[in-house]
Parts: structure tokens; C-alpha cells; sequence
């Protein structure tokens, strides 16, 4: 695969009928690549597939096996770095084998793809989070992996929170008087900016008043939805509280960091060219063919090589509106993420305790 | 002694008129005649209005008179008192194990105290609701319904920590279902001093098949089904293992056939079901592979999988989620058969019965597994389980 030639396609410009013949032979490629170089994903497509990879299909490995699994397609002598997901402590955390050349593919895309929404100059940067969650520098949490990798994109970072989640009132304020005159740049959890920043702000009857800002969020609708609070009330909250503030939420995973889909204007979110969405049917897992049906979401992406990350089938539902002709402009699929599948009730035998 | 949980968060079910105040004195003898009767009568009342359930009415049939007496017999010169208050917490995998839990415990006497999971499949309530209209109905048997309570809190709060521990310390004997997390997580909590703590840590199950000729297919077929189908195959007790003892190739792929043409549109997953099966059969080569290669080959009979392995290693049975995934091994005699010491239920087909005792005897197996029944049997209750007599540690 030629990255270089790869990361100079723009992002999101190229129809279905130039993209998709391009990223299907490179996704094919890669998958050859992995089951060369990873042998326990060698062992799992023999094991499900008679003893070679499919030819009309990439196979999807369930994001789930990170959690229990090390899988890697390098020596362990070339490991980068692991990044890992959130999780309680309760819970497994994925872990995702990085070498140099992945991890820096992984910056250099999500800085090319974030150019598209931020302009091509770093912007001063309000961090709706506390400083303490960048702790561990050989193995990032999911917060910390998506504000380190957020900050390349800003300067003057700014946490608007303090460790215990108050917002730190005096650090704001200053930060928006101080470029007042230039737009801003705003990233946090959607969860976070919600609970910690929003509502008490309004609570507390403040408005921020801000000229003019670009918003970006992610890590999912899961919790705002037990509160039914909509996409759009999101922002027309967010707006009263803020001021004039772009919002866009975007959708991406731990295990395929780097090809993030940004929501555009029309509220769908985009595929960029290094990466591709698949939707499964609800009933068998079999590849939906028809747009505009709900099922769980497969992502596809050329950027995993150090792990056989390239073709996941997540646990999240969503529905591809369409492919070229967004209102937006974008060209490519897009879609929306309606939330995670309900969790397979526990029926297991460790149950007692549901 | 009185123990008043009026002013606690739970819930009771059965019925409104029932309340959270818990006295040890309320007992009966074991095998007490006014049990006997009630609980046969219930059985009949099960089977009659159950019939859309098929383990309401298994449970139904457990409950003839019959049975409860054969029972009984067993324990004619011993377990003269109730060991008094009986604190169980169900599993939420089989929907009909807590009511064995309470028959046992009230059939020894015990003021019995059931905490059931917050999250109850249809069946399950409907269990529960066909309890309360027999007892509410025959007011006869409130002796026996005095001594049946079905809760509800959250356990994982303070609240819920709290109520688990007065129960824990109020009652002679905790049952704890659920496997080993839940085991070891309650067993911590304290307990009155001499209370019995009796624990079903996680178990699997193996069957054994032999296949002569193609007669004996159709039985060997139904009785598998009838193992593995309740509760998505997630019941301790539902094989997880099939050996084929010295069987044809020919018969057993007669045998896979007639499976699938019997459970067309019977098995049928959810979403996340489905991916969580997906889970395990990709795990399964990293699972198997260990110490040495194994030579795997996988096969889907409707939502049934069949994965045919050379030798089976902890870790794949410990993964193992149900949900109809079946490892398979030939073998050539019984003494190929290699148990886990979490074994707990061998079930048999089409072998000779003095060739299993045979078996049973060797020393090696007698450690593993505890339980030998035939075939289609593997979900039968049993007042002995997992090694344990229910009776003797619930009696005095």
C-alpha cells in the first residue's frame, strides 16, 4: 500500500464509482497482509473461512475480540505503543498494537480529515475536561488518546474543568477574553460537555457569549439518550449557553483511531476516503443492501496495519442515509449512529447478579 | 427472632399481601403432609395452566405426589427439624431454577427468602403469577405459602449491600446460584454464626453419544435437543461437548441432518445473541490452539454450531456462552473422555448402562464428574446437585 500516494486523496470528494473500486482492492490487500503477518488472525479465517480468506468478502472480526485478545501483525519488539478504550474498571478494555509508522498514520489522517472542519490553522483550544486525564504515557485511556491526538489541532489549551469536574470559571473566562477576536476551537465528550459544562453553566444562568467557535464531540449518545436529550437539543442548548458555536459530533473507535466521520451541516455523519461503512442486517448479520435500513455498523479502514484492525463489526446501530448526494455536498456515504444494541441479556450462568 | 425489612428498598412478588417482616419461627417439619399436598397440588395446577411453557410443566411433573414421596423415603430416619430461615439467590440463566431452589427448601421445612433478578424474562413472570393465583386460591395451603418469599432489590447498591447482609445474617442457610463471580462476591458477605453456606460455583456439562444404526438416530437427535434448547444452552447442566463414542461418520451426519430438519424456525438468536456467538466461535481457534495445534473444522446446522476439535482446552470451556455452539470429539472408548475438574453433568446415549457404571467407578472420574443421567435429562432438577443433597444442608 502506498500511503503516500493514499493520504493525498482528498477527503471527501470522490464518488462511489472512483472510490469504492480503489478502497475495495486496498482493503483486499490488506487483508492478505494480515493474515501473512498475524497468526492468530491467520487462525481465525482458517478456522471460520475453510483455510483461506474469502474472495468476495473481507471478513470483520467483532471489535469485542480486542478486549479479550492481543492481536497484532508486528514482532513485539516493533510495539509502539497499546491504546486502550475506556472502561470501568469492571469492564475489559480493548487493547490496540501500535507500531511507529501505524501511530503516526493514525495522527497524520485524523489531522487531514480535522482540516476539513477546523481550517489549516491550529486554533486556541478550550478542552471541556481536567488536565489529570493525560496520565500514562505508554498506555492511554480512550479520553486521554482522543484529547492528545485533539490538541495537535489547537493552541493555548485550556482545561475548562477541574479534577473534580467543576468548571474552573476563572480559566474560561479568561481564555475567551483573551481571543475573543479569532475563532476558537472547543473539543470535549459529548457526555462531559453535556453533564459538566452545559448544564451547569445554565444552572448558574451564564452565558459565554462566544463570536465565534467550532465545537467538535464525540464518545457517543448512549448516556444523553437515558436523558433524552436529542442531537438537537444538544445544540440549541449548547448555542443559548456558548453563543455562535459550530457543532459537530463525530464517530470513531479506539480501534480504528484516526478515520474519525464527522457530522456534517445536515447532521450525517461522513465516511472520509481511507475508510468505509457497512451496515449488517439485524437478523443473520448478513451485509444489508439497501440504504435507509436500520442494522449494526461495520467499519472498514485502510489505516490498521500493525493489527488486523482493518474490518470491524461494532455493537452500534445506525442506518446509511445515502452516497454522493448529501445536501452538505460531501461526497462518499453517509450516515447516522443510532445508538449501541441493547446488551445481550445476561443469561449466562455469572447472572445472579443483574 | 423477627427480622422487619419493612422500611428497606425491595420488592416482594407473589403477592400484595405479603410483607417484608421475616420470623424464624415460622417453620414446618420436613416433609410435612400439608407440603406434600400443597406442592402436588400445585404440580397438577402447573401442568394444567403452564401447558404454553414446556418447563412450567416440567416442573409441574416434578411435583407429583409420586415423586415428593420417593423423595421423602429417602430421608426417613434423618432431617427431623427445618434448619429454619433459608436466604437463596437465583441465577438468571435457567428461568425455572428458583422455584426448584424454594420447593426444596420449603419441602425441608424452611422459612424460605428468594432474591430473583431484576430483570425477569416473560416466562419467569409468568411462573411467578401462576404461583400467586394457586396460592391465592386455595387458601388451605397458606401454612405452606406462609413460608415462600420472592424478592426484589438492587444489590449493587449500599441499600442493596445492606439488605443482602441482615438477610445473610438473619438466615440458618444462604443458597447461593450463580457461578463463581457471584459466589465468591456473596460468600464474603458474613453470615450468622453456624449458618450453612451452600455455593454452585460454574460447572459444564458433556454428552456422550454411540450410534450403531440408523434407528437409533430420531431418540439420540430429540435428546439432544431437549438438553440444549432451554435457556440457549447457557444452564450449567447443557452439554457443551458431544464425544462420539466409536460412531460412524455416515450415522452422524445422518444424525446432523435430522437435527436440522427439527429445529427449522425452532432456535432462533437475538442481534446481540448473535454477535456474541460470533465472539466466541472467532475466539475459538485462539482458545484451542494452545499448547499445540488443534485441527478444527466448523459447522452450522441452522443457529446451531458444531466445531470438531482434537482436544478441548480450559480456556474454550470456560468462554464457552451457550448459545448453541457444541464442541465435538471422536472417540474411541470412554476412557478417551478427559474432564475438567468443573465437570458436573455426563449425559449418555445408546450405551450400556453397566459399561457407564463401569465407567463411573474409575477413580480418575469419580473426582470430575458428579452427575450420570441418560440423555434428554441434563435440565432435570435434581435435590442433589452438583454433589450436594439439598435436604440434608437444608435440615437439621
Amino acid at each position: 500500500m502506498n500511503w503516500e500516494q493514499l493520504i493525498t486523496l482528498p477527503v471527501y470528494q470522490l464518488n462511489q464509482a472512483e472510490k469504492m473500486p480503489l478502497f475495495n482492492q486496498q482493503l483486499v490487500e490488506l487483508a492478505h497482509y494480515h493474515y501473512q503477518h498475524s497468526e492468530n488472525y491467520r487462525d481465525i479465517i482458517d478456522f471460520l473461512y475453510q483455510g483461506k480468506l474469502p474472495e468476495d468478502e473481507v471478513p470483520a472480526l467483532a471489535v469485542r475480540l480486542f478486549k479479550h485478545h492481543l492481536l497484532k501483525s508486528i514482532s513485539t519488539e516493533d510495539i509502539f505503543r497499546i491504546t486502550t478504550s475506556s472502561g470501568t474498571t469492571s469492564q475489559q478494555v480493548s487493547q490496540i498494537v501500535l507500531d511507529k509508522e501505524n501511530a503516526l498514520r493514525q495522527q497524520k489522517v485524523l489531522a487531514t480529515i480535522m482540516k476539513q472542519w477546523l481550517g489549516g490553522k491550529r486554533l486556541p483550544m478550550l478542552i471541556i475536561d481536567h488536565p489529570k486525564v493525560i496520565k500514562n504515557k505508554f498506555s492511554y485511556s480512550a479520553r486521554g488518546v482522543g484529547i492528545q491526538g485533539m490538541s495537535l489541532f489547537g493552541y493555548d489549551h485550556t482545561y475548562a474543568l477541574n479534577e473534580d469536574m467543576s468548571i474552573n470559571i476563572g480559566a474560561v473566562s479568561q481564555f475567551i477574553d483573551k481571543h475573543k477576536d479569532q475563532k476558537i476551537f472547543i473539543f470535549g465528550f459529548t457526555f462531559i460537555v453535556w453533564q459538566y459544562f452545559i448544564q451547569k453553566l445554565k444552572e448558574k444562568n451564564t452565558q459565554l457569549g462566544i463570536a465565534d467557535a467550532v465545537l467538535l464531540h464525540s464518545g457517543g449518545w448512549k448516556k444523553l439518550q437515558d436523558k433524552a436529550v436529542s442531537n438537537q437539543t444538544f445544540k440549541s442548548q449548547l448555542n443559548t449557553v456558548l453563543g455562535n458555536v459550530k457543532v459537530h459530533n463525530f464517530y470513531g473507535m479506539v480501534e480504528q483511531t484516526g478515520t474519525v466521520y464527522v457530522e456534517c451541516e445536515a447532521s450525517y455523519l461522513h465516511c472520509p476516503i481511507w475508510s468505509d461503512v457497512i451496515i449488517r442486517k439485524k437478523s443473520n448479520l448478513a451485509e444489508e443492501e439497501k440504504n435507509g435500513i436500520e442494522g449494526i455498523i461495520q467499519v472498514n479502514s485502510l489505516l490498521p496495519t500493525s493489527y488486523p484492525g482493518h474490518a470491524l463489526l461494532t455493537e452500534d446501530l445506525g442506518i446509511i442515509i445515502g452516497e454522493d448526494n448529501c445536501q452538505c455536498g460531501k461526497k462518499g456515504k453517509y450516515f447516522q449512529v443510532n445508538g449501541r444494541l441493547a446488551k445481550a441479556e445476561m443469561r449466562g450462568c455469572s447472572d445472579t447478579q443483574s | 427472632m423477627i427480622l422487619n425489612l419493612k422500611n428497606s428498598p425491595l420488592r416482594l412478588l407473589l403477592s400484595k399481601n405479603k410483607t417484608a417482616v421475616f420470623d424464624d419461627k415460622v417453620t414446618l417439619p420436613p416433609f410435612y403432609e400439608g407440603t406434600i399436598e400443597a406442592f402436588s397440588q400445585l404440580g397438577l395446577f402447573l401442568m394444567k395452566n403452564g401447558r404454553r411453557e414446556p418447563s412450567i410443566v416440567a416442573a409441574g411433573y416434578w411435583l407429583r405426589k409420586k415423586h415428593l414421596l420417593t423423595i421423602k423415603q429417602q430421608y426417613h430416619d434423618r432431617c427431623n427439624t427445618a434448619k429454619g430461615v433459608a436466604f437463596h439467590i437465583a441465577p438468571g440463566n435457567v428461568d425455572t431454577l428458583f422455584f426448584y431452589s424454594i420447593v426444596v427448601s420449603v419441602l425441608s421445612g424452611n422459612q424460605t427468602i428468594l432474591r430473583i433478578s431484576n430483570k425477569l424474562t416473560q416466562e419467569t413472570q409468568f411462573f411467578i403469577e401462576l404461583l400467586a393465583d394457586f396460592f391465592n386460591d386455595h387458601k388451605k395451603h397458606d401454612a405452606v405459602y406462609a413460608l415462600i418469599h420472592i424478592i426484589q432489590y438492587q444489590h449493587d447498591t449500599d441499600h442493596g449491600h445492606d439488605i443482602t447482609l441482615r438477610l445473610s445474617l438473619f438466615a440458618d442457610a444462604r443458597v447461593i446460584w450463580g457461578g463463581d463471580a457471584a459466589v465468591a462476591e456473596i460468600s464474603e458477605i458474613p453470615q450468622k454464626i453456624d449458618a450453612n453456606n451452600i455455593t454452585f460455583p460454574d460447572r459444564y456439562s458433556v454428552a456422550v453419544i454411540h450410534l450403531e444404526n440408523d434407528s437409533e438416530i430420531g431418540n439420540a437427535v430429540n435428546q439432544l435437543i431437549t438438553d440444549i434448547k432451554p435457556f440457549y444452552q447457557q444452564a450449567c447442566s447443557s452439554p457443551k461437548v458431544i464425544y462420539w463414542l466409536d460412531t460412524a461418520q455416515q450415522l452422524q451426519e445422518k444424525f446432523w441432518l435430522l437435527f436440522i430438519e427439527k429445529t427449522t424456525k425452532q432456535l432462533s438468536l437475538s442481534t446481540s445473541d448473535l454477535i456474541s456467538q460470533l465472539v466466541y466461535l472467532q475466539r475459538l481457534p485462539l482458545l484451542l490452539n494452545h499448547p499445540v495445534k488443534n485441527k478444527l473444522n466448523v459447522e452450522k446446522y441452522n443457529e446451531l454450531h458444531k466445531v470438531d476439535v482434537e482436544f478441548i482446552t480450559l480456556d474454550a470451556i470456560k468462554a464457552h456462552c451457550g448459545l448453541w455452539t457444541l464442541l465435538s470429539l471422536q472417540i474411541t472408548t470412554l476412557a478417551d473422555i478427559k474432564l475438567f475438574s468443573h465437570c458436573q453433568t455426563v449425559t449418555t446415549s445408546g450405551i450400556d448402562v453397566s459399561i457407564i457404571e463401569q465407567w463411573q467407578q474409575s477413580a480418575k472420574l469419580a473426582e470430575t464428574a458428579k452427575r450420570f443421567v441418560p440423555a434428554g435429562q441434563a435440565l432435570t432438577f435434581s435435590h442433589i446437585w452438583d454433589g450436594i443433597d439439598l435436604i440434608d444442608s437444608l435440615t437439621s
